[in-house]
């Protein structure tokens, strides 16, 4: 079985050889613009091929080599060949576009039977998969409107506006892949554009024939996409996208990230509105998203809501027929009383804490047709609140058995674990209520206080996957995992494994972003670490003068000095390091259970289980400990 | 100048065509060829994400291949997509029925106890990188095969064992520029084998791209 650390090399086998392929790229780039000779290993049609630069939504994209204009191209190879006549006649027409922001099409051809397009060469980066400050998210939709409105003038469409298509380039935003979705995109629906569909408007999914308008929708999903960090229709697979299209439409933006301005939002909803509703053309979006940057008011608000309109069609139902009226009157007001009833069950629940309940509740009250949108987002805050007291709870316990490891005559029983396997298990079930790295780090704290070293770095690698900003946190917390493992496995002679999860500790540490050279060596789990690595080198001496000089500053270099002096010569020493350790640390169970090994070791098996007993006393679940005791009655 | 970029070869479909098929000759062999695959995948998320004790997760686990091999299997088709994205929607299912049972049961007095919807919310992360990890198995397995025995070796030590370039040369009795060369070997060989693997469980080129993408990112 591969572990996670391995796995986590083992995948950047792949990085490694994409960091490889760039170098030997750039190197024949820079042979290329020098007018050497290069023997490309790929060709499509006359075009050397260097480098992938990426795939697009029209197919793999390649840095490659005009041999006869000697320049860098862009070529796209095309997923499906599509019907070559019209992507020429297609290219010839958007070749018209003579913009510095729309990357133009300087070929169009066909190779090894697949169709071929070669574009101009932008060296930059594509938005795909960013996410961006709003503001910045607003400049560079803005800037990509204006270019749009320009080709719309001279009756171009894009029809595959998103946010792979828009590149920045320096700290200009050029449009790439004009024009070029139609003639290809025909039969490119089941699962290869299904990046581009959640950006595609309702008329252009259906398939009707489409104007500016499907790229003003378009250039709003894009700035759904880039600000809030999520597409606005999110689904695994095409089928399941295309039904989206019926359904309502995406949470309002501020919903997702509250950052937004409000005035931003309206025009993302505006853009993004059913075609009769939405910005006629792109320059108005644009004007409009230049509004919100200079903080002046936007042209007009979003549209009145459904339910307003529901309001007046049913009014003018009743004028139709009066006695209609009467009874759906009455009709209505049961139904009112029942929601009514309904929210302020959920509301009562919400006080009480039970969430559960606020949720039937608000569920059966929107099958009446009751808006609830504003508690679900109040449920939401508060179950978010309820975990983060949990955490919160469960932090300060966590603080108070750290103190009592060190308080002499603090008893650490069964009461203790009690204590913190309560907050343990009711941080785990924060974890319904909101997924968070905290409570994951929470977690992680707890079960390397018991020394369930596995556990701890599982629970931490799960926060650093969860959040980045709780990388350090938790790739801290994984190295000390390690090293503490390492001790254990060091003292109960084996090597290879202590070996083993030193370098796993070292790793982590070394591959741990953010953090300055100096910080990371003058940090005392890599001052640890390194004493540790003394010892499972064999090089006691060096382990005792390295840890000697830090005891002061963590008594775990006192177990260190105590092994290393123990592996040199098994004596008074040794266990005199241990005993100073234990000093420090009254409730050191590790240090307990070591002392009685080196004791056993020693022959005076009476004190060595005396002492691994204590060891128990203090950790009653301390399976290592347990362990040796059972050896040592036999 | 050679020929194009060599990803062009015609599609070819993978296991899962036959394992829905039961008059196929090799559908029993498919379908255990999917099990293998899949086991890990599908019983890490049933035992971490519904945080199940390792019995109950083994069971489950069982219960839900039995369940797509009755039937469950048929319901996939590779216009809808990826076979591994089925998967996961299939277990969602299977594991919101299983709760829904067991709420049923709960009222009728059984002492059952799971989860709430919460906990089964879709957190791929754990899905996928026990695929990775099964594919890499599977390749490393496949390196030994096929290349000579210090050379996977070299490759263990040095992968999964973290061990230096200086280390695995004591411990094998060979000097550090040979370990450098057979790793040099053992990853350009690996990596050709990963590829083997993923390209076999997409329908396309452009899905495999993806994958690889998604994968190793």
């Amino acid at each position: 079985m591969i572990d996670d650390a391995a796995l986590d090399r083992l995948t950047t086998l792949f990085k490694e050889e994409r960091d490889e392929q760039r170098a030997s790229a750039d190197s024949m780039v820079r042979d290329l613009e020098a007018g050497r000779d290069v023997d490309f290993e790929q060709s499509f049609g006359k075009y050397g091929l260097i480098r992938e630069l990426g795939r697009g939504g029209l197919g793999r994209v390649w840095l490659a080599w005009d041999p006869d204009l000697r320049r860098l191209v862009a070529l796209k190879v095309l997923a499906s060949s599509g019907d070559i006549g019209r992507l020429k006649r297609e290219a010839q027409m958007t070749a018209r576009l003579d913009h510095p922001r729309i990357a133009p099409v300087y070929d169009v051809g066909e190779a090894h039977g697949v169709a071929f397009i070669v574009m101009k060469y932008l060296d930059g980066a594509s938005l795909e998969g960013l996410t961006l400050e709003p503001r910045e998210a607003a400049r560079v939709v803005r800037d990509a409107a204006y270019v749009l409105d320009w080709a719309h003038r001279r009756g171009v469409v894009h029809r595959d506006v998103k946010p792979g298509n828009l590149m920045r380039v320096g700290g200009e935003v050029h449009v790439v892949d004009f024009g070029l979705a139609k003639p290809i995109g025909a039969e490119t629906l089941s699962g290869t554009i299904a990046g581009t569909l959640a950006y595609m408007s309702r008329e252009q999914a259906a398939g009707e024939s489409v104007g500016p308008a499907a790229d003003v929708y378009s250039l709003g999903a894009t700035l759904y996409r880039l600000a809030t960090g999520r597409a606005p229709v999110e689904a695994r697979s095409t089928l399941e996208l295309i039904s989206r299209l019926e359904v309502p439409p995406p949470p309002p933006p501020r919903l997702v990230n509250p950052s937004i301005p409000v005035d931003l939002q309206t025009v993302i909803l505006k853009a993004m509105d059913a075609r009769e509703h939405r910005y006629e053309t792109a320059k108005q979006l644009a004007d409009d998203l230049d509004r919100v940057l200079r903080g002046e008011p936007v042209s007009r608000r979003f549209r009145v809501n459904r339910w307003q309109k529901v309001g007046v069609a049913v009014l003018l139902l009743a004028a139709f027929a009066g006695w209609r009226l009467w009874r759906t009157v009455q009709e209505t007001s049961r139904i009112d009383r029942e929601r009514t009833e309904l929210l302020a069950a959920a509301d009562e629940a919400l006080r009480r804490g039970k969430f559960d309940d606020v949720k039937r509740a608000l569920d059966d009250a929107a099958k009446l047709g009751a808006d609830v949108k504003e508690r679900l987002v109040t449920l939401k805050g508060a179950r978010v609140d309820a975990a983060r007291r949990v955490i919160e709870k469960a932090r300060s316990l966590i603080e108070e058995s750290r103190v009592n490891l060190y308080k002499k005559g603090a008893t650490l029983s069964e009461t203790f674990f009690r204590d913190l396997a309560g907050a343990a298990a009711s941080v785990r079930g924060s974890i319904d209520l909101a997924d968070t790295a905290e409570a994951h780090i929470v977690l992680g704290r707890i079960e390397l206080l018991w020394g369930n070293y596995d556990v701890a770095r599982r629970e931490y690698g799960r926060a650093v996957e969860l959040d980045r900003g709780s990388t350090v946190a938790g790739r801290l917390g994984q190295a000390r995992a390690y090293v503490e493992e390492a001790a254990e496995e060091l003292f109960a002679g084996r090597e290879e494994q202590g070996v083993f999860l030193l370098a796993s500790a070292r790793r982590i540490f070394e591959e741990m972003p953010g953090l300055g050279r100096r910080v990371k060596e003058g940090a005392l789990e890599n001052e640890l670490i390194e004493a540790w690595r003394f010892v499972a080198a064999g090089d006691y001496d060096g382990a005792v003068e390295y840890a000697s000089a830090r005891t002061a500053k963590a008594e775990e270099f006192f177990v260190v000095v105590g092994l290393a002096q123990f592996r040199k010569s098994p004596g008074r020493e040794a266990l005199q390091a241990l005993t100073n350790a234990i000093d420090v640390r009254p409730n050191y169970y590790q240090a307990f259970l070591w002392r009685g090994l080196m004791l056993k070791q020693l022959g005076s098996d009476e004190y060595a289980l005396k002492d691994i007993r204590r060891a128990i006393e203090i950790h009653p679940r301390y399976a290592r400990a347990i362990a040796e005791a059972a050896k040592l009655k036999r | 100048m050679a020929a194009g970029p060599a990803t062009f070869e015609p599609t070819r479909w993978s296991v899962v065509l036959t394992a829905q098929a039961p008059g196929d000759p090799k559908y029993l062999e498919s379908w255990n060829e999917l099990v293998t695959l899949y086991w890990r995948p599908v019983y890490r998320s049933i035992r971490f994400r519904w945080n199940k004790p390792v019995e109950e997760a083994k069971d489950l686990t069982q219960t839900f291949f039995a369940a797509m091999f009755d039937g469950g299997m048929k319901s996939y088709s590779p216009e809808r997509g990826r076979f591994r994205t089925f998967l996961r929607a299939a277990l969602d299912n299977f594991l919101r029925n299983a709760k829904r049972d067991a709420s049923r049961l709960k009222r009728a007095g059984a002492p059952v106890e799971l989860v709430d919807d919460a906990v089964i919310a879709p957190t791929d992360d754990l899905f996928e990188r026990e695929w990775r990890r099964v594919l890499f198995e599977r390749a490393i397995d496949e390196l030994a095969r096929s290349e000579r025995p210090v050379v996977a070796d070299c490759f263990r030590r040095y992968y999964l064992h973290a061990t230096t370039y200086r280390e695995i040369a004591e411990a094998m009795g060979i000097r550090e520029s040979d370990v450098t060369n057979h790793l040099h070997l053992a990853k350009a060989k690996l990596r050709e084998i990963v590829r083997r693997l993923v390209r076999e469980s997409c329908e396309s080129d452009v899905e495999f791209d993806d994958e690889m993408r998604e994968l190793f990112r």
